[in-house]
């Protein structure tokens, strides 16, 4: 049985509808128009214990409103959500203990106190066992190097210590989901990769089943085996990171360093499967649909026509799969409001 | 309630690093409420004497009040500013997250010491209003003890009850703040002064006036000319229990509301 099954759900808001003109103000306050924002469509997906799952879609597409649903804090407006045992808002006390969450914006530890304050409060908070706690201090603190920083005010922390601490406060009480609300926003590459790192390490050590948000596609490449991919508040793709590049990645660049220069662009740019040309001096760069023509097809052809010192066949970067993907549903989403 | 201590004991020591600051703070509180009671006093002094209470009767009336205030304050400051400021910035996810009550929580979030300053000065002008008290009964004592805890629990009932406003509004409606401070003002006096429609109110919806007044008819040995009976405070613990059902009543509807609208 799944750990996480997530079935049709969907969030509906009512917000009010703002005032066109600076006239009509006073009337909205007194009788405000609301309209429905459909936030989560239908969204169904089910995570085994110990994957590690990227969530992941364009601004807006409903992320942070499933997260909230599945940590809790929102009820759903249809659907359902079962974790383990528990469906979440309706067993919010029992369900938050077996559960870890950050949010990536926002820190949830005491502000004023010095960093150590926070992890000691979150003992008595969750009942952790003072051995247990200590363990996992000591983990942790070795981890996530929180030794220089314990004494400091969380106000004073830098945002990549703040996100250390932030984790591991998360971690204290040993939960087995860990839900992350894009865990590396605005760190630097150093810190981002220790991050990185560090949940990697807690997945496979601790069997911690990790569900993160982010737009940060070195997050997707090296820690996501699975990625859920939803736009418009419906789940697009769900499936492992190689069968999305399989899936959507159709383009592919061949790069050619050449021996001599003046190649025969406009004969290039016309064969068969090439979209996309651009060269200097020394290089060539060919972009192809690799349904219309295999690399080894091109390769034959470009060296009848050239002589090639090296060459290189590039996989699609995810930025770019991930951008086809969101420009085709945003012409699906055109259709369907022009109809 | 291990949790709480520990909860508000960690707000308390927060507030106490910036020390001078904390120091300074309770005393304005203290001078702003003293400026408050030398107001009472100018009014009763230009009349001698309001509905036939001297300024000693008064005294107490304003003593139990205030301090009850002050208590509420210290209390349940995390249902005011700081709770407006939660579901602004969206904080109280972070309370939903937790594996304890939400209205526990937000009580526990806050604590300010700083507050003292009311109690310290409400109990001051009441140890002036109880020297002219002649004998001391237990009947007196608990008088005073339910009209200070009592009023202390609807106080705090209110301060919740315009926290969960919050839920629809996000921001407190001012109107609480004439029942909370202005409740306090209006207990200051003998209620039969009043007009009845303000009577009726502070008897029964905001029944501040049911617990404080009668408290002090009975520590003084008073009674009411209309007839409000000095005994009704031994009704108080059971007016506040009300109040604090209802107003917790009224949260649980709140956080629900919170849960489904996704603010």
């Amino acid at each position: 049985m799944a750990l996480i099954d997530v079935h049709e759900l969907r969030k509906v808001y009512r917000v009010a509808q703002p005032a066109r003109r600076r006239r009509e103000q006073l009337w909205r306050f007194i009788r405000p128009i609301t309209r429905d924002v459909v936030a989560v469509d239908a969204v169904s997906f089910r995570i085994n214990a110990g994957e590690l799952v990227g969530y992941l879609g364009p601004n807006g597409a409903g992320k942070s409103t499933t997260l909230k649903m599945l940590t809790g804090i929102l009820v759903p407006t249809a659907g359902a959500i079962r974790v383990g045992q528990a469906v979440p808002h309706r067993d919010r006390q029992a369900y938050v203990r077996q559960i870890g969450v950050v949010f990536g914006q926002r820190s949830q530890l005491w502000w004023d106190l010095p960093t150590i304050e926070s992890f000691e409060l979150l003992r008595h908070v969750y009942a952790v066992p003072l051995a247990r706690w200590h363990e996992n201090m000591r983990t942790f603190r070795t981890l996530l190097d929180l030794d220089s920083f314990l004494q400091t005010p969380v106000r004073q922390l830098s945002l990549g210590q703040r996100m250390r601490a932030d984790l591991a406060a998360a971690l204290l009480h040993d939960p087995m989901v860990l839900f992350l609300d894009e865990p590396t926003i605005g760190l630097d590459v150093v810190a981002r990769q220790r991050i990185r790192e560090f949940l990697g390490e807690i997945n496979r050590e601790r069997g911690v089943t990790i569900v993160l948000t982010t737009h940060d596609l070195g997050d997707i490449e090296q820690l996501c085996q699975r990625v859920v991919l939803i736009d418009h508040g419906r789940v697009v793709f769900d499936d492992g990171l190689r069968a999305l590049r399989e899936q959507y990645g159709r383009e592919r660049r061949l790069v050619v360093e050449l021996d001599q220069g003046d190649p025969p662009i406009a004969l290039l740019a016309q064969l068969p499967g090439v979209l996309h040309l651009e060269h200097d001096a020394t290089r060539l760069s060919l972009t192809f649909d690799r349904q219309t023509t295999s690399a080894a097809a091109l390769i034959a052809r470009v060296v009848q026509h050239l002589t090639v010192r090296d060459l290189a066949v590039e996989e699609p970067a995810i930025e770019q799969v991930l951008r086809a993907i969101y420009a085709a549903s945003a012409v699906v989403d055109q259709r369907r409001d022009d109809r | 309630m291990r949790l709480y201590m520990q909860l508000i004991a960690a707000r308390i020591r927060a507030q106490l690093q910036y020390r001078a600051s904390f120091l300074f703070e309770v005393a304005s509180f203290a001078i702003i409420t003293a400026v408050e009671f030398i107001a009472v006093t100018i009014v009763v002094q230009r009349f001698e004497s309001i509905g036939g209470w001297s300024l000693p009767d008064i005294a107490v009336l304003y003593g139990i009040s205030a301090s009850a205030l002050g208590c509420a304050e210290m209390i349940a400051r995390g249902f005011d500013a700081p709770f407006e400021r939660m579901i602004m910035y969206g904080t109280f996810d972070s309370i939903l997250l937790r594996p304890h009550g939400t209205y526990f929580q937000v009580l526990a979030s806050e604590f300010q010491l700083r507050r003292l300053g009311r109690v310290i000065q409400g109990l001051v002008v009441l140890s002036i209003g109880l020297g002219q008290v002649a004998e001391w009964h237990t009947a007196t004592a608990m008088a005073l003890l339910f009209g200070i805890s009592c009023s202390t629990v609807v106080y705090v009932a209110l301060y919740s009850v315009g926290a969960t406003l919050c839920f629809w509004t996000v921001k407190q409606p001012e109107v609480m703040n004439a029942f909370t401070i202005g409740g306090q003002q209006l207990t200051s006096y003998p209620l039969s002064i009043f007009d009845e429609l303000v009577r009726i109110i502070f008897l029964s919806v905001v029944p501040l006036g049911a617990i404080i007044y009668p408290a002090a008819l009975t520590i003084l040995g008073r009674s009411d000319p209309l007839g409000i009976p000095a005994t009704l405070i031994w009704l108080a613990p059971l007016i506040a229990a009300a109040c604090a059902a209802v107003a917790w009543r009224f949260w649980t509807v709140g956080v629900a509301h919170y849960q489904s609208s996704g603010t």
